[in-house]
């Protein structure tokens, strides 16, 4: 009685399957999540570029920019201004980051866990074929 | 006692014929010297007379022939029966008994060659089996042995940090100060911290997965010794039947042989038995070694040892068993 690789390797292709088709998606959501990060830091700069004129002629308007006056109300308006700034950058890359991190930890579990399952694979392989030779050995026994 | 049979003489055409037969006599025969010549009536009576004559003469000789060869048919077999019965001749006994021997030989022979044959099959079976089942552990041990690749040690860790890209703005505007310096440690420390935590997470997953992979390495050693003293102890289960089934076997046999012995011996008594008491019948002692004479005694068989009684009574052949049932 030999071991039947049949269900082995059915086993063996649907795992591969199923870890490929999650790998590609992973590969596809972090395409995804690179390209929203880029577009959101596109946007931030921009709306940030945009901003910062605005804000330097408004304190003009009032007699407050000139090289010669640096006042305290402007420097005050642009450093909360460049505080800002760098919070919601820092917002916008810690999430984006924060969603690479589990796409790349969603890809190392899948390596994992396909791993884990060929491995268990291979042990429920080297029990059947123990049963197996079991069953030789029952079936040399006769009906003793 | 049988009885002869004879010709009646009534029929009339005979008597005719008879005194035809004495008219033809001339004063000789039975009628003596008187010269006198006998009437038809006379010579008929005369006939008669000299017939019965010889009629009573043959059947007494017949009748001391019949004693004669019964008595000593009798005695003949009589002696011929003890002797019999004295050297069990008439019993099969040991026939039976070696008959009994050889099939308890052969039977045993049989059990035997069928115990080793069996023996033999199921070591050939465990050889294979423990072959195969070691084949597939070395290989099992082989696969899970290989240099595990460290996924979680490779895993990317993102490490975001932010600029101040209004540094020459504020410096211009002479709006530098250590607030935006210290709002941008801030924020690059709080993701520089996250990514640490990240890696730590990425740490303790991958301690599990080596902790996985070597405790299924230790499964697989404990199901290789767990094979290895399966297959021992189906072996032993098996080896276990075969003997008890070769005891089983040879009781039975024993006792089979027994009962057969004990049947045989039992059935040569009765035969013993039963002959002694037909001798019995026949007036034969068996615990003497002659059985009593008989000088005349009935007719117990008419088959052809009787002819041979008779051929040496009278070697001439005047008789022979058939003249006993005329």
């Amino acid at each position: 009685m030999a071991y039947d690789m049949t269900g082995y390797l059915n086993k063996k292709r649907t795992m591969f399957d199923s870890y490929s088709v999650s790998k590609a998606m992973n590969v596809f959501d972090k395409f995804l999540n690179r390209q929203k990060a880029d577009n959101a830091r596109q946007d931030l700069t921009q709306q940030y570029s945009k901003s910062l004129p605005a804000l330097l002629s408004a304190y003009g308007q009032r007699g407050l920019n000139s090289a010669n006056v640096k006042s305290g109300a402007q420097r005050s308006g642009l450093q909360e201004f460049a505080n800002q700034r760098i919070q919601d950058f820092s917002k916008l890359e810690s999430g984006y980051s924060g969603d690479l991190d589990r796409l790349n930890l969603g890809d190392t579990m899948l390596d994992t866990q396909y791993a884990s399952q060929n491995a268990d694979l291979e042990m429920e392989k080297a029990a059947q074929q123990a049963e197996d030779a079991r069953a030789i050995l029952r079936a040399r026994s006769g009906s003793y | 006692m049988a009885t002869r049979m004879y010709r009646p003489m009534s029929a009339e055409s005979d008597a005719q014929k008879i005194i035809d037969d004495a008219g033809k006599i001339s004063g000789g025969g039975i009628s003596g010297n008187t010269g006198k010549k006998l009437t038809a009536s006379e010579i008929l009576a005369q006939q008669k007379f000299n017939w019965d004559k010889s009629f009573k003469e043959e059947e007494r000789d017949y009748q001391r022939a019949l004693e004669i060869a019964t008595s000593d048919k009798t005695n003949k077999t009589n002696q011929a029966l003890l002797g019999l019965y004295n050297s069990g001749g008439y019993d099969n006994l040991d026939s039976v008994l070696g008959d009994i021997s050889n099939f308890e030989t052969s039977s045993k022979q049989g059990i035997d060659e069928e115990t080793r044959r069996a023996l033999s099959e199921i070591g050939i079976g465990f050889d294979l089996a423990d072959t195969k089942t070691n084949t597939a552990y070395d290989t099992l041990d082989s696969y899970l042995s290989q240099p595990q690749q460290d996924f979680f040690g490779n895993t990317a860790v993102s490490n975001p940090t932010v600029g101040n890209d209004l540094a020459q703005v504020l410096s211009a505007y002479g709006a530098s100060s250590p607030s935006v310096d210290s709002q941008l440690a801030a924020s690059n420390a709080t993701m520089a911290d996250t990514s640490s935590q990240f890696k730590n997470l990425l740490g303790v997953l991958g301690a599990i997965t080596k902790k996985s992979n070597e405790g299924r390495q230790v499964e697989g050693r404990t199901a290789r010794t767990s094979a290895n003293e399966g297959l021992l102890s189906q072996r032993a289960g098996y080896e276990g039947g075969v003997r008890s089934s070769a005891s089983n076997a040879l009781q039975q046999l024993a006792q089979t042989i027994a009962g057969q012995r004990s049947a045989a011996q039992s059935a040569s008594q009765q035969r013993k038995t039963d002959f002694a008491t037909m001798l019995a019948g026949l007036g034969i002692d068996v615990s003497k070694s002659v059985p009593p004479a008989v000088t005349n005694s009935p007719i117990v068989n008419e088959g052809n040892n009787m002819d041979d009684v008779l051929k040496n009574l009278f070697p001439s052949g005047s008789f022979s068993a058939g003249f006993l049932t005329r």
